[in-house]
This record gives C-alpha cells, sequence and structure tokens, in this order.
C-alpha cells in the first residue's frame, strides 16, 4: 500500500531532552488522521519534522515518498502546514496575505488568482477580507491562516491544534471546513489536546504521550477496545495501563 | 513576481506603516520649520540695517566713519539732540543700533589718545538676525580702527610701510603632504576636511540605525507571529527568505533614512556660514595639495558606505536569528550599535597610524571603522588600506549572509527558543 506520510522511529533531542522516543505510525491517501496527546506530549515536534522545519535526532518521515531530511524541496510541495497560534501578516489585507501566499506556489497571474479565489472561498470573510489582518478577530484569523493552508489544494495537510483558542462556534466552522476538504482530496494530519475535536475529525487517531504513541486505530475501535464512551476516556484507560 | 520581489513588496508593506512614518515625518517637519526659520532670519540680516548715528563731534573725520558705515551696507539715519533723545527715537521708529560719536573725535585721535564710541543694541529679544548684525557691525569699526592705526604709524614713521609695523614678525605657515606643499595651516585644512566630510558619520551612523532595527523588527515580528514557521515551508529557497527580507529592510531603511537626512542636511545648510573656512582659500589649499574632493573620491568613499551598511545588515539579520521575538531582536542589535559608535569617536579623537597596536587591529576588525577611515587614507594616499577596507567588508559580508543563509536553512532558527520547552 502506498501511504501518504510514512513516520518511522523518530526521535528528537533538545539537549538533554528526548521530546520524541521512537515514534512510528503510517497515512493513508485521503485520511484524516489525528495525533492527540497532552501539552508537552511531542505532537508539535512531530509536526514541524514531517513540515520541514525541525531536522530528526534519529528516524525518518517520507510524505508520498520523499524524505523530509534528505530531499525536503520537493515534500514542502506537497504539503501546507498550520501552526498553532500563528498569526499573519497584520499591516496586509486578508486578500494581500492570501496573494502574498499564492504566488510562491502559481506559476503565473491566473492560477495565482484562481488560488486566491479559492481561499476566499474557504475564509468567507466576505468583505472583511480587503480589510487589515490586525482588525481581525481571532477566528477570523484562525479562518483565514486555515484558508492559506488549504487553498492550494496540498497532498498532505499538517494542521496544528486547528481549533486553538476559538469559541465553539468558530470551531465548528473550522471542523466542517476541514472535513469538507478532506473529501476533495486532501490529507489530513492534525493534532489537538481536544480529543473530541479529533474523535469528530479523523478517520485514525493515535494517542501519544512523553514522546511515545501508547495506542492507535479507528476511534470507534479504540472505544470499543476500551470500552470508553469517547475519546478522552480511552486515553485516561490506555494511559493506566501503560 | 519573481519569490524575492513578492518578499520584498510584502516586507515594505509590513514594515512601512503609518505608525513608523508619522514620527519621522514629525521629526521631518520640525527640522524643515527650524531650517526655513534660520534661512529667513539670515536673509533678514543680510537686508540693509538701519543704524541711527549721532555725530556730536562734526568733523570730517566723523562724517568719513559715517561715510564707511554707509558703504558697509547700513542705512545710516543721522540723529541730532542729546544721547537720551537718541535713544528714545531709536525706540519709537523701531531701529536695533545707535552709535554716538563723541565731541573731540577727531581731536583726541590726532592726540593719539583713545576714543570710544558708543554702540547701543536696542533688543527685544534674541535672534540669528540680531546675532549676525552684532558680528558685521564689529567688522565694519574693526576695519575702521584698522584704518586709523595705519595712518597712525604712517605719521609717526613716514619712511616705513605701517603695514611692517602693526605685523613685524609673520608667520609663512605651509602644509606638505608627500611631495605636495602649499600655503596654509593644519586647522584650515581640518576644518575644511571637516565641512567635507562631516556627513559622513551621519549617513552611516542613521542608515546603520535603520537598516538594523528594520531587519531586527522583521524577523522578530515573523518569530512572534509564527509566519516564518509557515514561509519556511513553503517550496522557496531559504535564501530567497533572507535576500528577501533583507531588500526590504534596505527598502524601508533607505526612505526613512533618507527623509530623515534630507530634512537634517536642510537643517544644517541653514547655519552653513557659521564658522566654516574660507571656501576659497580651502579650495586653493587642497588644490595645490592635490587632495580636492574629485569624483574618484566620491566614488570609493561611496563603495565604502555601501558596504559598510550591507556588512551592518548582514550582521543584524544574524543576530536577529537568535532573538524570539521583536523585542528581543531590537535588543539583539545593540552590540553593533556600539561597534558602529567606536569608530565614529575614535576616529574623531585619534589618528590610526599613531595608535598601539592592539587599538589598531580592533579597529581594523570592525568594518564599520572603514567609511571613517577612507577620507583620510585618500588624503594620505593610503589606498592600501582603503583596498583591505572594500576586502574586508565585502568579505565580512558575504561570510555572514552565508551563515545566516545556513542558520535559516538549519532548524537552528527555531530551536534556540525551543531548547527548553517539550511539546
Amino acid at each position: 500500500m502506498n501511504f501518504a506520510l510514512e513516520v518511522n522511529e523518530l526521535v528528537r533531542d533538545y539537549g538533554a531532552l528526548r521530546a520524541l522516543d521512537g515514534i512510528s505510525f503510517n497515512i493513508a491517501e485521503n485520511e484524516i488522521f489525528g495525533l492527540i496527546g497532552p501539552n508537552g506530549s511531542g505532537k508539535t515536534t512531530t509536526l514541524r519534522i514531517i513540515a520541514t522545519l525541525l531536522k530528526p535526532t534519529q528516524g525518518e518521515a517520507m510524505v508520498f515518498g520523499s524524505s523530509v531530511t534528505k530531499n525536503p524541496d520537493a515534500v514542502r510541495k506537497m504539503i501546507s502546514y498550520l501552526p498553532e497560534d500563528a498569526g499573519a501578516y497584520k499591516n496586509l489585507s486578508g486578500i494581500d496575505y492570501l496573494r502574498f501566499m499564492a504566488t510562491f506556489y502559481a506559476t503565473n497571474n491566473n492560477e495565482r488568482e484562481t488560488i486566491v479565489e479559492r481561499g476566499m472561498n474557504i475564509a468567507d470573510l466576505k468583505e472583511r477580507i480587503y480589510d487589515k489582518v490586525k482588525t481581525y478577530s481571532k477566528g477570523m484569523t484562525r479562518k483565514l491562516l486555515l484558508a492559506r493552508a488549504l487553498m492550494i489544494k496540498p497532498k498532505l495537510a499538517i494542521l496544528d491544534e486547528p481549533t486553538s483558542g476559538l469559541d465553539v462556534a468558530n470551531s465548528l466552522e473550522i471542523r466542517e471546513r476541514i472535513k469538507t476538504f478532506a473529501r476533495e482530496g486532501t490529507t489530513v494530519l492534525l493534532s489537538s489536546h481536544n480529543m473530541l475535536e479529533v474523535e469528530f475529525l479523523s478517520d485514525r487517531v493515535a494517542l501519544i504521550k512523553n514522546g511515545k504513541i501508547i495506542e492507535s486505530g479507528e476511534p470507534e475501535a479504540l472505544k470499543r477496545k476500551y470500552n470508553g464512551r469517547n475519546l478522552e476516556e480511552v486515553f485516561m484507560k490506555v494511559e493506566k495501563s501503560n | 513576481m519573481s519569490v524575492i520581489g513578492n518578499i520584498l513588496k510584502k516586507e515594505v508593506k509590513e514594515l512601512l506603516t503609518r505608525q513608523l512614518l508619522i514620527p519621522f515625518i514629525t521629526i521631518m517637519v520640525v527640522f524643515l520649520f527650524i531650517g526655513r526659520a534660520v534661512r529667513g532670519e539670515k536673509e533678514k540680516a543680510k537686508s540693509p540695517q538701519k543704524v541711527l548715528v549721532a555725530d556730536f563731534d562734526r568733523s570730517q573725520l566723523s562724517q568719513d566713519i559715517i561715510k564707511t558705515f554707509q558703504l558697509s551696507g547700513l542705512l545710516v539715519i543721522e540723529a541730532s539732540g542729546d544721547e537720551a533723545s537718541v535713544l528714545n527715537q531709536a525706540k519709537k521708529e523701531g531701529i536695533a543700533l545707535a552709535i554716538i560719536i563723541p565731541e573731540g573725535l577727531a581731536q583726541n585721535l590726532s592726540d593719539l589718545k583713545p576714543v570710544e564710541i558708543k554702540v547701543y543694541n536696542l533688543l527685544k529679544g534674541m535672534s540669528v538676525a540680531r546675532v549676525i548684525r552684532s558680528v558685521k557691525l564689529k567688522t565694519i569699526l574693526a576695519a575702521i580702527n584698522k584704518n586709523l592705526t595705519l595712518q597712525h604709524l604712517k605719521k609717526a614713521y613716514p619712511q616705513v610701510l605701517p603695514e611692517n609695523l602693526l605685523s613685524p614678525l609673520r608667520a609663512q605657515e605651509y602644509v606638505v603632504i608627500k611631495e605636495r606643499k602649499a600655503l596654509g595651516s593644519p586647522e584650515l585644512l581640518e576644518g575644511l576636511l571637516t565641512a567635507q566630510t562631516f556627513m559622513i558619520p551621519i549617513i552611516l551612523l542613521i542608515t546603520i540605525i535603520y537598516v538594523s532595527q528594520m531587519i531586527a523588527a522583521s524577523i522578530g515580528q515573523e518569530k512572534e507571529n509564527k509566519t516564518l514557521e509557515t514561509l519556511l515551508t513553503v517550496p522557496i529557497k531559504r535564501v530567497q527568505i533572507v535576500v528577501g527580507k533583507m531588500l526590504g529592510a534596505v527598502v524601508v531603511a533607505i526612505i526613512i533614512a533618507g527623509i530623515f537626512l534630507f530634512a537634517f542636511s536642510y537643517y544644517i545648510g541653514s547655519f552653513g556660514e557659521f564658522g566654516s573656512v574660507d571656501r576659497q582659500v580651502g579650495s586653493n589649499l587642497t588644490e595645490e595639495l592635490g587632495i580636492g574632493i574629485k569624483l574618484k573620491s566620491v566614488l570609493l568613499i561611496t563603495l565604502s558606505l555601501f558596504l559598510a551598511i550591507l556588512s551592518a545588515l548582514a550582521l543584524a539579520t544574524l543576530l536577529a536569528i537568535f532573538a524570539e521575538d521583536a523585542k528581543s531582536a531590537q535588543a539583539a542589535i545593540t552590540p553593533l550599535m556600539i561597534l558602529c559608535l567606536i569608530p565614529y569617536f575614535f576616529t574623531m579623537l585619534f589618528d590610526i597610524e599613531q595608535v598601539s597596536l592592539l587599538i589598531r587591529v580592533i579597529v581594523y576588525l570592525i568594518p564599520f571603522s572603514y567609511p571613517f577611515l577612507t577620507p583620510k587614507a585618500l588624503i594620505f594616499g593610503n589606498y592600501p588600506l582603503i583596498v583591505f577596507g572594500f576586502i574586508y567588508m565585502a568579505l565580512f559580508s558575504i561570510v555572514t549572509i552565508v551563515i545566516a543563509a545556513r542558520l535559516f536553512n538549519s532548524d537552528r532558527i527555531f530551536t534556540a527558543k525551543l531548547q527548553f520547552r517539550r511539546r
């Protein structure tokens, strides 16, 4: 089987601290895969390695067959990364920000405008898209950033805590957009400490703690296996059994 | 649009904000306003000045003195009555200067007795024009005084040229540089060169400060807002990001420094006449010594400035990489400012050839020293130092940019911040 993402025995040390301790998992094409774990468990480090921002101390990750360490340029053409709590350029308008990012992916102006149009539809900020980003609420900024991440139709979207800090209404909207986009052919790797969110979004999940994956599988299968009503209960039971 | 062009455009939009521009435009307006006011005052000082003159002597000599006032550009209004009424008339007519020529002036001077001419300055306030006019009157009186002295000497010693008696010992001062000599003094030469090159350190300091601040702000903000994380995952070369950001910082810094320098030079230019050396004498001196500012010199100084600014930009980029946010990025570039000030003060106070080897090495190691050293090196024909400076600054910039690009290319740009955190 050809995987969209293959992660093999990833280890990452920060000085004496081991943040990742041999993480391995695979994601199939068009799958939504969720990494669940508490703060500081190693989720962001994993995503940053796959997004080619950090180099692993050991191990390897392959995105559609390209190594994130040996061929990061090829990987960057296929991915789109949404960092946790990221901002946009405050003095640009929303549309200027989308246009700025689209320019890196388009080969001509027509293609760029098509990408920007798609971004505007995903962001759905109406007339506010022409206002400066510094006037946006947190929810609007997050929608803009999600639009930026998805408008290029990446083969793999890496979303770190996509609804972090948002209210219920904005979180729901963002989740719907991610799901819709995944149906259209984008593989999604997301992380969250909100286990209910991941349960709602993901086809499969991996539970991560202290830099190790302690369990993985489909949410329904995990709930059955551990007799939990939701992934939060599953996580607590898995944590106890480890 | 090219990748670098796209980043440059974004940088300019992000950095060149209203909040940034307003303080600089305010400074510009203040400088322009002061400069214009000073120029206006100077124009006022050039216009014929009314002087109320009361001649109580009524002699040929006193009339000659009044004629000299007139020939020197003073608008003489003759007054009569006693001293108090002359002053009252001056007040009433708004005349700022009143001169009282005492009775017996011609007689006393003929008897070789000193005479006091009273000069009343009727002040309503102090101004540049007031000062210039006062200096002008003193110059006229000094010329009259000298003339009277020469006449006395001629009368006492008719066989001798009075100038010989007035200045029996004269110093013929020369300045010798390499094989060429010229009439003049080191102070004159120093003053002339300072007048020609005083803008160099100002241009350098202002531009370096703004360039460094812009690049530090740019990188610091990107790290703080996590926009850098996004930018570093797009399929472009990281060196393009570094170059784009540097060019953006240069464009914004040039605009800001340009605004500042335009206003500042207008402001300084308004004081042009004060303390400046005689331009004709200075020009002759530099021509004879072969050290006048020629096109070649201008090009070499400009190249030196450009390379120093490039070095600062590269160093600021490198320092800002280690910062976590915009505030710490501003703090990170402080060493750069100090490095810029050391050669500024050093070259102002010392001669590089005369100091200890250790200090000389320190100054030569600082890339920003060379624009300060280049003008003097041009005068004394020290071309090896100029060429060394160019090569050193170019190499310093290239090496620093390569290190910065490598850091951008590695994960160190994040690990400085991530070292103590676990996600």
